[in-house]
C-alpha cells in the first residue's frame, strides 16, 4: 500500500467524478443532445489524460484493471448532479445517496448494468484469448 | 414499473459500453498515442452516452422516485474489471480503494455546490 499514490489517485478520481456530473448536465442544459456528446470530449477526455494516460490512478499491469469510471459512477450515485442552467445559473440537477436519495429504487438499473457489464466482460475475455 | 423492454434494453446498454472501451480505445491508443485518448473521448463515451441516457436505453426510473442515479460508468468498470478476472488477474486493492476514495470525495464535492 503507497498511501500518496492513493491519495493521488483519490484527488485525480475525484476530479473526473465532480467534473462529469458538473459539465455534462451543464452541457446538456445549453445545447442538449449535442452537448451531452460533447461533454464526453471535454470532461472525459481530461479525466482520462491525468487518471490512466499520465498513470494517477495507480493500476499495475499484472492485476485486474480499474477504471476511473468507478470514480464517475459513485460520484453521481452519493452526491447527485449540479447544472449551470442557461437560465436560472448554478442549481442542482439531482439528489444523491448523501442528499438522502433511497439506494433501494436505484438497486434494480444498477442490477442489470452489472448484468449488462458481466456479459461484455466474459465476450472480452473471450475475445482476446482467441486472439492470443 | 419494469417490463422485460426495459431489462432488454438496459441490458444491452451495459454490454454495448464496456465492450466497446475494451475492444476500441486501446487500438486507438496504439494508433495515435494521446490523441488516441481524445477521439475515444468523443466517439465511444460520447457517442454511447447518446445511447445510454440521451435516447435512454438504460432504464432509470427511480430518478421519479427519489431514488439516486446510476451512470453508465458502472458497466465501463464492472466490464472490464471482470474481462480481467476471468482470465486469471489479480486483484489490486490499492487502485480499487483509490477509486472508491476518488468516488466519495467527488460525491462529497457535487454535494457541497449547491
Amino acid at each position: 500500500m503507497n498511501f500518496r499514490r492513493i491519495f493521488a489517485g483519490m484527488i485525480t478520481g475525484a476530479f473526473v467524478g465532480f467534473g462529469v456530473f458538473t459539465i455534462w448536465p451543464s452541457c446538456l442544459a445549453r445545447w442538449n443532445w449535442l452537448g451531452g456528446w460533447l461533454a464526453a470530449g471535454i470532461i472525459i477526455t481530461t479525466g482520462w489524460f491525468i487518471n490512466h494516460y499520465a498513470g494517477l490512478m495507480p493500476n499495475k499491469s499484472d492485476s485486474a484493471w480499474v477504471d476511473m469510471a468507478i470514480s464517475v459512477w459513485l460520484s453521481a450515485l452519493l452526491g447527485g448532479t449540479v447544472v449551470l442552467d442557461p437560465v436560472k445559473g448554478l442549481v442542482r440537477g439531482a439528489q444523491g445517496l448523501f442528499h438522502g436519495a433511497s439506494l433501494g429504487v436505484t438497486l434494480p438499473t444498477v442490477f442489470f448494468q452489472l448484468i449488462g457489464a458481466t456479459i461484455a466482460g466474459y465476450l472480452l475475455y473471450s475475445i482476446r484469448r482467441s486472439d492470443a | 414499473m419494469w417490463t422485460w423492454q426495459h431489462v432488454l434494453t438496459t441490458i444491452f446498454g451495459g454490454i454495448i459500453f464496456p465492450l466497446v472501451i475494451g475492444m476500441v480505445w486501446g487500438k486507438l491508443v496504439e494508433d495515435y498515442k494521446s490523441f488516441g485518448g481524445v477521439l475515444a473521448g468523443f466517439f465511444i463515451v460520447g457517442t454511447i452516452w447518446l445511447l445510454n441516457h440521451g435516447i435512454g436505453l438504460m432504464y432509470e426510473p427511480q430518478m421519479n422516485a427519489g431514488g439516486a442515479w446510476s451512470d453508465m460508468a458502472i458497466a465501463a468498470f464492472w466490464g472490464l474489471f471482470v474481462a480481467d478476472l476471468f482470465a486469471g488477474k489479480k486483484i489490486d486493492w490499492e487502485v480499487i480503494i483509490s477509486g472508491v476514495l476518488g468516488g466519495v470525495l467527488g460525491g462529497l464535492l457535487l454535494f457541497a455546490m449547491v
